[in-house]
């Protein structure tokens, strides 16, 4: 084969390979690189594909729709800002649906994660059928959202339900549960309370972590039970809890398919406005943009809704992020 | 300008400019194509999309088997179960709509038609010489919108009391023809348990949580305005919702709220069951709709009961009689690959005598033409007299259209369910603010 003109042998000892022209070199070196962002680009394209077509382009028109009367028929009219003035200034219903999504955050995050604490710490116990004891508890994790949401309506329910049959025979006092305003969210706290498997598994494995020895130290120390639990444990599943935290505030602002499910469930199936019932208690801030976007076809109102659901949802996130360098411990040091 | 903004802008644009340029397109013009019936054409299949199911949807096939012996090189292809117009909607919206649709929510016919998402009727009707006239005018309050018809009623429901006639005697032989006469019956019909609890309701006043209590229906009885002249929300300015919503928190009292949400809950669920309330004699009388005689003689045959016209308020007796009619509509979306077969399609089903009286007999509705109404093949039995002569009352009809549907409605059960609560302290402030909630979400509308 020829050895191209470019190409020079170097006759200088114990070297024996040919020089390479600088460009030739860096025109190599490109088409190298060329070829490894093409396969790069090969690989990624599904992802990228779907990122554009599935994510990014619905952002975006979700962010142009939100300047818009857009009511899915008819071509979107800009309208500046006159959906968030509108939100902001003349809706009551929008404020009621954020106090409730405040009030779920508020109440079913921190109860939850406490619960979830307190059955992992059962379960971390050893002792003969400990396993089945924690797929019990996980098993209702499994559970389909709207089927375990129509199992509660029917278990809560205050004419027929086995729960208030119980209440009663204790001659205790008979929530109507669902039915009442007042006790529809608690009702739903319960719920969460009753899946709480998937986030009793992450504590269990983050309380399994805890080094023994630290107990031992503490032990030897003269230590109680609520000191032990305070001053090691705690600090240890520190970084759990905080994990919890941020996904229970997320999937608060995102609440939807069990209260949606319940108040469709106490209306009955002939009530086309049920969203909300009882008296507006479950009108959370998604089942509420659902219905502004999906039956009242406001598209344009909604997608407006769903800027600021996804500001505030950030801005809480950053919250708790900052708040967490105060309490969260990470046992390498690090961040 | 920082690079990666720079970098941004440009797909970032061009995704505005797909967005502005693709949302809402799909427009056609609304000139008829025509079919001439008479002469040979290539097979077509058409598309059609309904909400009926199961034992309904077989009965529609029926139905449409005769279309297709009447226009034999069309052959449809029927989907059951469409329910929720949201997939309509998002049909029309992707360019991809069936051929043709059926809806059971005449309240988005003021949005359908102000928006082109079904095509304007009025040309196929006159290119088949097909009058208006032929329907009666209770079903034109919906099936049209600012004169324009863009869908066509095929069958119909309106409401009525039914009352137990085991549970009225003794001491009523009548059902009422005035509130004050329901509500005297409603009280001394109800039987409460020994803790209290009530064993048998005379009547539920609730609205928005019990069956058909839509307030709607409950407004024809006081012949409210939804909208005053000027076209705004008028709960504060007519005195007849003052009253209606006053009487209906009366009864309410009287029950007990708690009494009465513990009572609704055993039998919320039932509406369309066995353990409905009204066939399983926990209510003496009860509003529902005309499709109701279909399950009480499937579902409750022993249950000794008749019908009535709803009450009206005492001072209203030209009320009396009359009540919401409001049922499927027919259309054809807009980006129909086949409008002038799909026009054949609806005007059959919404036309054809035969094809509506067979219906109208197998799911108990309202048949909704004068021919049909007349037919001597109508079979809907004894009790069903009390709805064909509310659906043909002058004051019967649906509730005003808005581009946003029947706004006032969905934003008046979501006052009633705070105000029958006890949650509204003064009736006029809460009215006055629903008004300003309802003239406020009017201007939401595209």
């Amino acid at each position: 084969m020829a050895v191209p003109a470019s190409v020079q042998v170097s006759a200088g000892p114990g070297v024996g390979l040919p020089r390479v022209d600088p460009e030739v070199r860096r025109r190599m070196r490109r088409r190298v690189k060329r070829r490894r962002n093409a396969t790069v680009l090969l690989f990624m394209s599904p992802w990228i594909v779907g990122f554009l077509v599935f994510l990014l382009y619905p952002m975006l028109s979700s962010l142009y729709f939100s300047f818009t009367k857009y009511d899915l028929l008819k071509t979107p009219q800009w309208a500046g800002l006159f959906n968030y003035r509108f939100m902001f200034t003349k809706d009551p219903q929008f404020w009621q649906a954020m106090k409730n999504t405040l009030w779920i955050i508020a109440v079913g995050v921190p109860t939850r994660i406490v619960f979830a604490i307190f059955t992992a710490s059962l379960l971390t116990r050893r002792r003969r059928s400990i396993g089945v004891y924690r797929t019990v508890f996980f098993l209702p994790s499994m559970a389909p959202a709207v089927a375990a949401t129509l199992g509660f309506v029917y278990l809560l329910n205050p004419a027929t339900g086995p729960v208030n049959q119980f209440l009663g025979l204790l001659h205790l006092p008979k929530p109507l549960w669902f039915f009442d305003p007042t006790w529809s969210k608690p009702g739903l706290v319960l719920l969460g309370l009753w899946g709480v498997g998937d986030a009793m598994i992450i504590f269990l494995a983050g309380l399994l972590n805890v080094p023994a020895q630290l107990y031992e130290a503490a032990d030897v120390e003269g230590a109680a039970a609520w000191q032990k639990f305070r001053f090691i444990t705690l600090p240890m599943i520190s970084p759990v809890i905080f994990f919890s935290l941020v996904i229970g505030v997320i999937d608060g602002f995102q609440y939807f398919t069990q209260a949606y499910v319940a108040a469709a469930a106490i209306s009955g199936p002939g009530q086309i406005n049920f969203v909300g019932s009882p008296q507006g208690s479950t009108m959370f801030y998604s089942v509420y943009l659902y219905s502004q976007g999906f039956q009242e076809f406001h598209m344009g109102y909604a997608s407006a809704m769903a800027w600021v659901l996804f500001a505030v949802t950030m801005a809480c996130t950053v919250v708790v992020i900052r708040f967490s360098r105060r309490w969260v411990h990470y046992q390498g040091g690090f961040r | 300008m920082r690079p990666l903004l720079r970098k941004l802008t440009i797909p970032f644009g061009l995704v505005l400019l797909a967005t502005a340029c693709t949302a809402g397109a799909g427009s056609q013009a609304s000139a008829p194509p025509t079919v001439n019936p008479s002469a040979s054409h290539a097979p077509v299949t058409i598309t059609f999309w309904t909400g009926w199911s199961s034992r309904e949807f077989r009965g529609l096939e029926e139905i449409i088997k005769g279309f297709e012996a009447k226009y034999p090189w069309i052959t449809v292809k029927a989907t059951p179960g469409i329910d929720d117009d949201a997939k309509i909607l998002a049909a029309i919206n992707g360019g991809n709509p069936p051929d043709a649709v059926s809806s059971f929510r005449p309240d988005y016919v003021g949005k359908y038609c102000s928006t082109g998402g079904f095509l304007d009727l009025g040309p196929y009707m006159k290119a088949s010489n097909i009058k208006t006239s032929i329907f009666p005018p209770s079903v034109l309050t919906y099936a049209q919108y600012q004169g324009e018809i863009c869908a066509l009623p095929f069958l119909t429901d309106t409401f009525g009391l039914y009352y137990n006639k085991d549970l009225l005697a003794p001491g009523f032989t009548e059902p009422p023809k005035t509130i004050s006469e329901l509500t005297d019956m409603a009280k001394k019909l109800t039987q409460f348990n020994g803790d209290g609890s009530i064993k048998v309701a005379g009547f539920i006043p609730t609205i928005g949580n019990f069956y058909e209590n839509d307030l709607d229906r409950f407004a024809v009885s006081w012949g409210a305005k939804w909208f005053d002249d000027s076209g705004k929300s008028a709960f504060a300015t007519d005195p007849a919702w003052a009253e209606l919503f006053q009487w209906q928190k009366s009864l309410v009292d009287w029950y007990g709220y708690k009494k009465l949400t513990k009572f609704l809950a055993g039998v919320a669920d039932n509406e369309w069951d066995t353990g409905n309330a009204f066939e399983s004699g926990k209510v003496a009388m009860i509003l529902d709709g005309e499709w109701r005689t279909a399950f009480m003689a499937d579902e409750a045959p022993k249950i000794n009961y008749g019908t009535a016209p709803f009450p009206a308020a005492d001072n209203h007796p030209e009320m009396y009689g009359a009540q919401v009619v409001g049922g499927t509509i027919v259309g054809i979306p807009r980006g129909s690959q086949h409008p002038a077969e799909a026009w054949l399609l609806i005007s059959y089903l919404a036309t054809n005598t035969d094809a509506l009286v067979q219906f109208a007999n197998l799911i108990k509705n309202v048949p909704t033409t004068y021919d049909a109404l007349k037919s001597p093949n109508l079979d809907l039995g004894p009790n069903f007299d009390t709805f064909l002569q509310a659906f043909q009352h002058p004051m019967s009809g649906f509730p005003p259209q808005t581009s946003a549907g029947i706004i006032g409605d969905i934003q008046g059960v979501l006052f009633a369910d705070k105000w029958q609560a006890g949650k509204v302290p003064d009736l006029m402030a809460g009215l006055r603010g629903l008004d300003k909630q309802v003239n406020d979400q009017l201007s939401l509308g595209g």
